[in-house]
């Protein structure tokens, strides 16, 4: 026999689909089958029973093989090289839940480290610009039920996003949108004809990394000036045609994505795009929203946001204060300039997604990835925690790419044995709590004084 | 940038050195190593000729058959298929003079990497490449930041040169190999 559990939160991207179903075994232990799904979010859940996983810590020998060892011994490690560490960097977040990310940020704060999540290299731009400008933005839901003019800028949720377009932004029919995709016009801004691109009413090819001239040549025409023939390669026709069709709309909603925040201006960009839409709201009810990819990236913003005040790139190295300082204490910059002395990846792979040179960096530093699977950083570190699988294996609040905290189920159990991220900090916390009760001393500073003194 | 300390056009046949590499100026060199590269090349006739490769700029991004791969796993011959690859346009591939499936040297100004041309059902222009997000991407992507915290991902100038008798090395041999460890394999994945 088996069991059937309903409105299963997919843990893959950042729309957080609610509606899956997934069949497990009576005993609760292995995963059959998986409905509503899409392609990316059901290999998640059926690969969670492939042979291979790791269920054991693994560190690295000198002659660069892998040693099993105890979760004991895996936590006193990480203790010890976070404590001798004077500048550690704790990066990742963005595939766990809210209530590790808060217990890692305890972790972090003793061991006077920086806290940085995968915003750094997706949206933090867009985090910059908010804070410069405000966001006019919205719910999904609204979108579903309100928004008849969708416009995608510089993202392609056909690929990254794959239920995002039938749940939410293009097919629905909502309370105010009750003939679907043929009630609402689909504008599409992209520098490739992407897969999302062809389900588009409008497609405007842009040249790479004209984002910035291109919305500020829309909120010229918005404003009834003239511009140029061509902007960004884009006739001025195009340019008017897209402005009336904005404006014709009852509810104009811009979903913004990597194509703006990776391009030439990055903060700048969404920056223009934010008081584009601040101008639309001139004509008609107008919002953006960030396409956020992992499921909980903006989960890990909103935790450091209430807790120290920053979104991302937040330096507690001075123990009793937080900086923020783009440029300075972003993952990239701090791993490119060598500034800091150990590394630990958590629930996110910087080795597979970071520049080369900073990837180059975290594998000649102390490095401990926490990660259920083997990645390129589990290969690169020292020593590899595996964990449980949140949405799968555990459960817990993720935040939506809108800011909505939605509540993750647990389908399976997780295997014998293994520890969930939450666990996992705590007793690393409390093995650093030991460790400066040993040395007589109140913190992190102090230790690394008194082993200084020492040596 | 001084001429001949370090000069981008020698450095595409000089041997990858990583205490070079981590000298300040190669990080924000990225622009002035297009430039001169774009130069040389009109030097040369063509626009975007530059010997028997091209030069274009490249974007990185998401894609399905990527994100499936992920869960999947890194290791997976799933995600070497879908990210040790480049898309490019065909006039592209007429100017390369090379056919589809192709492999290719692509070399920026942060490194070298061979990779398999391909064609893409999302469309491109000629000049535009595109690299799916993974560890072979990121070997070219130029880290510099411009105080934002995000490194240049989208836009950055390549040279592709028809390399058909390479070989795509495998993402943690790869990485093991650039970061100048010892790659011994693992029973996980080998």
């Amino acid at each position: 026999m088996t069991k059937t559990i309903k409105n299963v939160i997919c843990t893959f991207c950042g729309t957080l689909c609610d509606d899956l179903e997934v069949d497990v075994t009576d005993d609760e232990k292995k995963i059959l089958q998986v409905r509503n799904a899409c392609a990316i979010g059901a290999e998640k859940y059926l690969h969670v029973g492939n042979p291979g996983r790791v269920v054991v810590p693994r560190m690295r020998q000198p002659d660069g093989t892998y040693k099993d060892v105890s979760y004991d011994e895996a936590i006193d490690f990480a203790a010890k090289t976070l404590l001798k560490a004077k500048k550690p960097l704790f990066y990742g977040w963005s595939s766990t839940n809210c209530e590790a990310i808060s217990a890692g940020n305890v972790l972090a704060e003793k061991t006077g480290g920086v806290i940085d999540n995968c915003a750094t290299v997706c949206h933090g731009s867009s985090l910059l610009a908010i804070q410069d400008t405000g966001v006019p933005s919205c719910t999904l839901g609204e979108v579903k039920n309100r928004a008849d003019r969708i416009i995608f800028w510089g993202c392609n949720p056909a690929h990254a996003h794959p239920r995002h377009m039938s749940r939410y932004s293009i097919f629905p029919r909502g309370f105010f949108t009750a003939k679907g995709q043929k009630g609402r016009k689909i504008i599409c801004v992209d520098c490739r004809e992407t897969d999302t691109a062809k389900v588009a009413d409008t497609f405007v090819r842009i040249k790479q990394s004209y984002d910035y001239e291109i919305i500020d040549a829309f909120r010229t025409v918005l404003r009834g000036e003239e511009i140029p023939d061509e902007v960004g390669g884009v006739p001025a026709e195009k340019i008017k045609e897209v402005i009336d069709i904005l404006k014709s709309g009852r509810f104009v909603t811009l979903f913004f994505g990597m194509g703006l925040t990776h391009t030439l201006g990055r903060n700048h960009n969404i920056d223009e795009a934010i008081n584009f839409i601040r101008d639309l709201n001139d004509y008609t009810k107008a919002v953006l929203i960030a396409m956020r990819g992992h499921y909980n990236v903006t989960g890990a913003g909103q935790v450091l946001g209430w807790q120290y005040g920053y979104p991302f790139a937040c330096d507690l190295s001075r123990l009793t204060v937080a900086r923020h300082n783009p440029g300075e204490t972003t993952s990239v910059d701090l791993l490119v300039r060598h500034e800091v002395d150990a590394c630990v990846v958590i629930a996110s792979d910087l080795a597979a997604h970071f520049p080369f040179e900073a990837t180059r960096t975290m594998a000649s530093i102390p490095t401990i990835t926490i990660d259920p699977h083997i990645s390129m950083s589990t290969e690169l570190s020292d020593l590899h925690i595996p964990v449980a699988i949140v949405g799968v294996e555990v459960g817990g609040c993720c935040y939506r790419m809108d800011n909505v905290p939605i509540e993750t189920r647990k389908c399976v159990d997780a295997p014998e044995g293994v520890l969930d991220d939450e666990e996992l900090f705590n007793r690393i916390s409390k093995r650093v709590d030991e460790i400066l009760a040993e040395n007589g001393v109140q913190d992190a500073s102090e230790y690394l004084a008194k082993i200084e003194q020492e040596s | 940038m001084a001429e001949g300390e370090y000069s981008p056009l020698s450095k595409l046949f000089q041997k990858e050195n990583f205490e070079d590499w981590s000298k300040p100026h190669i990080v924000g060199a990225t622009s002035e190593y297009s430039s001169l590269l774009k130069l040389q090349a009109m030097k040369e006739g063509g626009l975007r000729k530059y010997g028997d490769g091209i030069i274009i700029s490249v974007v990185t991004c998401t894609e399905i058959k990527q994100g499936v791969a992920i869960e999947t796993g890194k290791t997976s011959q799933k995600y070497f298929d879908a990210c040790s690859i480049i898309e490019l346009h065909e006039d592209d591939f007429k100017a390369l003079g090379i056919n589809h499936n192709t492999n290719v040297r692509v070399t920026s100004a942060t490194g070298s990497v061979i990779l398999k041309a391909v064609t893409t059902t999302q469309s491109l222009y000629p000049g535009l490449g595109h690299v799916p997000m993974g560890p072979w991407a990121n070997i070219l992507v130029p880290s510099y930041t411009y105080s934002t915290g995000e490194p240049c991902f989208c836009g950055f100038d390549c040279l592709i040169e028809p390399a058909p008798q390479e070989k795509i090395e495998k993402a943690v041999k790869l990485m093991h190999e650039k970061c100048g460890l010892k790659y011994v394999g693992d029973p996980h994945y080998d």
